[in-house]
């Protein structure tokens, strides 16, 4: 995948939804800190960039995502998980995934991201990584002041070390 | 394998004790859980689905459990077979009927534990408990999901969970059921009222035999719906809390009704019991309805000589694939109806009604 503003390979991928659209724009991560989506630190992503990007003030056309996409590993069309409504294999949830998310969310009563039970294989290395995630988003949360999902962050935050004990 | 010799005894839980016992007949959870790198089965070749199933069949017999397993091919089994497995709720009825090629299911004795192969998860682990038992029959299903996933890699994304073919199951990849028995609601027609609240935390009402299927006999099924965004321990804890709602209502209702009906309620159970003793043709249906009201019966202290262990397995022996079996022969519409009939003449024929 290519860079929306250059022909270098994207690494910086953001998915938007306005208005139900659902669109995603690809970046290679020297534009992405040219338009001050990245900043210098890896800790934190530059929110009101990402906002005005994700509320259509940048100035670059967004493409909308292929609704007639198909799965590169299983073959799957889109089209068949509609009608069907099951998926192909475990890489669908990637490549669909921009059409998953909102259906998701519908099914499971708003969330898409998973808590709980984790592989005992993954379960140090996931842990971590997931508390870091959570905490950089707690404060992404409370940066926007939207401290209705930064309780919710924190619950999450909590319950993680409850899992974490066992 | 020859399934006969199971008639002889029932699964644990249908053993009619455990909390609860008198309201809540099992506890069922079920993991779905899939290979990483592999097709889900409705889109694997039959190639693909028979090399799923030799590598989850070796890995399942491999397992050092305190019960061991026993694996079936359910591809090769005679479908009255398959149906007596859907009956004891060994296996479901899309595994018995309506998928196709290689897979099976793999059980212990007692039948507390059930794994299936190729369903429409690659495996379907389930564990089985007779009343209450949210928190033992999660011990038991996650013990076995980190034994067979220290030997297999499940498919797994730290952001969606476990990948599943359905999305309505992704992340724990967990349902867990509570199969309860409310004919004082039924009775009261309050059953509504007291389902109101299921749907604003999102648990599932469904009947006896799981999705699609009409509640008989005032059993009902509660299941969790959201599997993402929830843990399993958050998941369990809101099915209790509502459960344990639920069970308080029915009582209230079985109390009020003994104080204000009693004569009604002991007619019910004693018309119940002399159709059961009497009749001689019986659908599986009727028979649901009338044991119901007899179960009933036998918590009330209605009727002497009956356990809730017996009125259990007249339940699941009056069922069609059971019924045959018992009987030895194939048998269909009328002939089935006419041997149910007979069956539970003899069974109950010196049970009465006291009070």
């Amino acid at each position: 995948m290519k860079c929306h503003y250059c022909q270098n390979p994207a690494s910086v991928h953001l998915t938007k939804v306005v208005n139900k659209t659902i669109s995603e724009v690809h970046l290679c991560e020297a534009c992405a800190r040219e338009k001050n989506l990245i900043p210098d630190s890896p800790n934190d992503l530059n929110v009101p960039a990402v906002l005005q990007l994700a509320f259509g003030q940048a100035s670059a056309p967004i493409r909308p995502v292929q609704m007639e996409s198909t799965c590169p590993v299983c073959g799957t069309p889109y089209a068949h998980f509609r009608a069907q409504g099951r998926l192909g294999c475990p890489h669908d949830y990637d490549v669909f995934r921009p059409l998953l998310e909102p259906i998701l969310e519908r099914v499971q009563n708003g969330s898409i991201r998973h808590v709980g039970k984790l592989p005992g294989r993954h379960r140090r290395r996931l842990t971590i990584a997931r508390r870091v995630e959570l905490e950089s988003n707690l404060k992404l949360a409370i940066e926007v002041e939207d401290y209705e999902k930064a309780a919710k962050l924190r619950n999450a935050i909590r319950e993680l070390g409850v899992e974490h004990e066992r | 394998m020859n399934v006969s010799h199971m008639t002889s005894h029932l699964g644990e839980w249908l053993r009619g004790s455990g909390p609860e016992s008198d309201v809540v007949v099992s506890t069922r959870i079920r993991l779905a859980r899939n290979l990483a790198g592999e097709p889900f089965t409705t889109r694997a070749t039959p190639h693909q689905k028979a090399e799923v199933e030799s590598r989850l069949r070796e890995v399942v017999e491999l397992l050092e459990l305190e019960q061991p397993l026993r694996y079936v091919s359910v591809a090769a089994m005679p479908a009255i077979d398959r149906q007596f497995l859907v009956e004891r709720q060994l296996i479901s009825r899309e595994l018995a009927g309506v998928l196709e090629g290689p897979r099976g299911v793999a059980f212990d004795e007692p039948e507390t534990v059930s794994l299936m192969v190729n369903e429409e998860d690659h495996l379907r682990l389930q564990s089985m408990r007779s009343g209450l038992e949210l928190e033992a029959a999660w011990a038991t299903i996650d013990r076995v999901d980190d034994a067979i996933e220290s030997r297999v890699e499940y498919a797994f994304t730290d952001e969606f969970g476990y990948l599943t073919a359905c999305p309505t199951n992704v992340g724990t990849g967990m349902r867990a059921s509570v199969l309860l028995h409310l004919p004082a609601l039924g009775l009261a027609k309050q059953i509504d009222k007291a389902f109101k609240a299921l749907q604003k935390i999102n648990l599932v009402v469904r009947g006896l035999y799981g999705e699609g299927s009409r509640a008989l006999g005032d059993f009902f099924q509660i299941s969790n719906q959201i599997t993402l965004g929830k843990s399993e321990v958050a998941s369990l804890s809101d099915i209790r809390t509502v459960i344990h709602e639920i069970i308080k209502y029915e009582r209230m209702a079985r109390t009020t009704l003994m104080r204000e009906a009693r004569q009604n309620i002991l007619d019910k159970v004693a018309r119940a019991l002399g159709t059961l003793q009497s009749a001689t043709m019986m659908t599986s249906e009727e028979t649901m309805e009338l044991l119901s009201a007899v179960r009933l019966g036998v918590h009330l202290k209605l009727v002497g000589d009956l356990s809730p262990l017996t009125v259990n397995e007249l339940f699941i022996h009056t069922q069609p694939a059971h019924l045959q079996k018992l009987m030895g022969e194939p048998l269909d519409g009328e002939a089935r109806n006419a041997a149910r009939a007979t069956y539970l003449r003899n069974r109950l024929r010196t049970a009465g009604s006291s009070s």
